[in-house]
């Protein structure tokens, strides 16, 4: 008796290893998800959004431009409702077919309806079968710390790709999409966030060329299903929300507020192709003047920048840190660019 | 006994696949609480990140976050609570800054752990702000602004391995090198392990093109290099770093010298000064330094990162390996770190 329970033992073991384990349950998780997601090829005429910054054509912009191929969307109902990304249907579209698993031809694809500001977007297609639809994770008992698999398309949908992560937050852009750390590149927005056992989370959206995380930084977004549902009867009727775009003159930087005892805003972050970076601004200079304005808080650059045109030039003034610890002022002379907000 | 009994009785009955989902269900478990109790001590300072590593709200940072001693940051913790601190120590090349908050409040804390202890492909966690996702931009309104948020002070969880140890990338001299995704945003904040100690302070990533984007390579600064200093951040202003003041060594296996042994022995001390703290800890020519304070010192680059983590004026054994008379002989010298032109070096190491 004791022998053969030691054996039992054993054979747990060394199945819950937890390498082994981990790989069982991807395994697993990816069998189940993958009929559920289908690859989207998009043709078009136009595709102002799936372009880099200054047209994806600077030498390092290249990778930012979508690549050619299919994305991936995620099969939401029975009868053939997709859910995909809006950046993946974005720009001016010639036709959409769907591929998916069991089936040999792809299916012609209908835009419904689209959000863009969530970036989720609906298609659907007349399959003669119903469809395999994923069940739901219960969000609420989700917790930041959490496994999450981002699955995606492949040109043979019955072998999705998936990619391994954490929940790393779970309020972002206004609490309708959660945040992860599995990679997420433009082949695989628009597939499934799913749990453990292969449980619909979210969709995989808010990629873009111009977005400051970029692709597979291990920085990436999906529209919680709860929130999904709530923008569903407004999808399936045809709804087609753009995005709010503001276009403002730019100085190309993240702002931070700077230390307490020193006016200004702190530069965090320079975006790609930024024209302060051009001028010769960098990380952690203090701007404490834009053409005579003082420069105290965002607001206050914000309000500087608020009256001049892309294509304008502006004398910035900012501090530096010398190696002492002291700061020292400099002049730049920044020709602003043009900033879309999202 | 009996419970031990009933719980393997108990457990086969477990069809195997589930048994793997269980055993995965359990680590994930564990790794949520740990984010759970970590995630509280995590502050938000400008643009990046910090920790604090006492209730009496002692936080560290990058010094490429929070500057120099006697600046002062409005800190807030994950929640968005508020506190005024004070830069009271740096080390611009270490990229460290230890800020105080001022404040008699229990605030939340995660420990200093043990970074020599670290494994390679142990699991660790990073809590941080990339791009400004947790915040907004400073909290404040964001027209225009990236990585427009409600300003909710929520910070960004990522989990990886360690992916190596020791690493020497420019001035930081003994990084711990992660695959946990960190980005621009991610500076100053603790890289944790699974028992909830800060093993590191996040800092620098490889990019690509200068895209400022994680590529699966990390670098934190280890906890025991910051230990090692604490107390000179704790005294103010800024910090040295220690070096062997008189001693010349290159790579092992070096064709100009005999008996220089292979490549990843140790380094070869190929030139010393009389009356220098090298002269007088013992060192002769020829002389192979395998080991720094218990660590194996493989290269010049490794031997100058080792000792870089200890502050000047540091005394540490080094292990040294001599030719007497045709035979190798392992042994162990004190040496005193620092520059004899700026702190006095006792007249003998041995007796300190």
């Amino acid at each position: 008796m004791s022998a053969c329970m030691f054996l039992a033992g054993c054979l747990i073991q060394g199945g819950t290893d937890l390498q082994d384990a981990l790989s069982k349950v991807s395994q697993d998780a990816r069998a189940k998800v993958s009929p559920s997601v289908v690859a989207i090829l998009v043709e078009r005429s136009r595709d102002p959004e799936g372009v880099g910054p200054r047209g994806g054509r600077s030498d390092i912009a290249e990778f930012q431009n979508r690549p050619k191929g299919p994305c991936s969307g995620t099969i939401v109902s029975a009868d053939g409702l997709i859910a995909t990304s809006a950046f993946n249907i974005s720009g001016e579209i010639k036709s959409i077919s769907v591929t998916v698993a069991g089936f040999e031809q792809p299916f012609e694809a209908k835009l419904l309806g689209f959000d863009k500001e969530k970036d989720i977007a609906l298609l659907k297609i007349d399959a003669p079968r119903e469809l395999p639809v994923l069940p739901k994770a219960d969000l609420a008992a989700l917790k930041v710390g959490h496994f999450a698999f981002l699955v995606g398309r492949a040109p043979d949908p019955a072998n999705a790709t998936i990619n391994f992560g954490i929940v790393s937050a779970l309020h972002r852009f206004g609490g309708s999409h959660l945040q992860y750390d599995a990679e997420l590149n433009y082949g695989n927005v628009g597939g499934p966030v799913v749990d453990l056992q292969g449980r619909l989370i979210g969709i995989a959206t808010h990629i873009r060329p111009k977005t400051p995380w970029g692709q597979s930084g291990g920085v990436g977004f999906a529209l919680k299903m709860t929130d999904f549902d709530k923008l569903l009867p407004q999808l399936k009727t045809g709804g087609r929300k753009e995005r709010t775009v503001q276009r403002r003159a730019s100085l190309g930087i993240v702002m931070a507020a700077g230390p307490r005892n020193m006016k200004g805003v702190m530069v965090s972050d320079l975006m790609p192709d930024s024209p302060a970076a051009k001028a010769g601004l960098k990380v952690g200079d203090v701007i404490t003047e834009v053409e005579s304005a003082t420069i105290e808080k965002a607001e206050d650059l914000n309000k500087a920048l608020e009256r001049r045109k892309p294509g304008d030039t502006v004398r910035v003034k900012a501090l530096r840190a010398t190696d002492d610890g002291e700061y020292k002022e400099f002049q730049a002379t920044v020709t602003l660019s043009e900033e879309e907000e999202y | 006994m009996t419970a031990a009994l009933l719980t393997l009785l108990v457990a086969p009955v477990q069809e195997p696949d589930d048994a793997a989902l269980q055993r995965v269900l359990a680590f994930q478990d564990r790794l949520q609480k740990v984010v759970e109790k970590v995630r509280p001590a995590y502050v938000f300072i400008g643009g990046g990140s910090g920790v604090c590593i006492s209730k009496d709200g002692w936080v560290l940072t990058n010094h490429h976050v929070a500057g120099p001693t006697g600046r002062e940051w409005e800190v807030r913790f994950t929640g968005g609570k508020a506190y005024n601190g004070r830069v009271i120590g740096h080390d611009p090349l270490h990229d460290i800054s230890l800020i105080k908050l001022d404040t008699t409040d229990t605030l939340p804390y995660a420990e200093l752990g043990d970074s020599d202890a670290l494994q390679i492909g142990q699991h660790v966690i990073a809590v941080g702000n990339p791009f400004m996702l947790g915040t907004g931009q400073g909290g404040q309104p964001t027209p225009g602004g990236h990585g427009r948020t409600d300003g909710n002070w929520d910070p960004t969880i990522t989990f990886g391995i360690v992916s190596a140890l020791h690493r020497h990338q420019d001035a930081y001299s003994d990084a711990i090198h992660t695959d946990c995704q960190i980005n621009p945003g991610n500076s100053g904040g603790p890289l944790i392990t699974l028992e909830g100690k800060v093993i590191g302070i996040n800092g620098r990533i490889a990019m690509r093109f200068h895209n400022r984007v994680n590529t699966g390579i990390g670098y934190a600064i280890p906890s025991n290099l910051i230990r090692n200093f604490m107390d000179a951040y704790k005294a103010g202003g800024r910090v040295r770093r220690g070096y062997i003041d008189g001693v010349t060594v290159t790579n092992c296996g070096h064709e100009g010298y005999e008996n220089s042994g292979e490549y990843g022995d140790g380094v070869l001390v190929v030139g010393l000064t009389e009356d220098t703290p090298a002269a007088k800890a013992g060192l002769k020519e020829g002389d192979i330094i395998v080991k720094i304070a218990g660590h194996r010192v493989v290269n010049d680059n490794r031997f100058h990162g080792v000792l870089s983590t200890y502050p000047q004026t540091s005394i540490v054994p080094i292990g040294v390996k001599r030719k007497v008379a045709g035979e190798w002989k392992e042994f162990d010298l004190k040496v005193w770190l620092g520059d004899p032109n700026h702190f006095k070096p006792p007249e003998d190491p041995k007796r300190d």
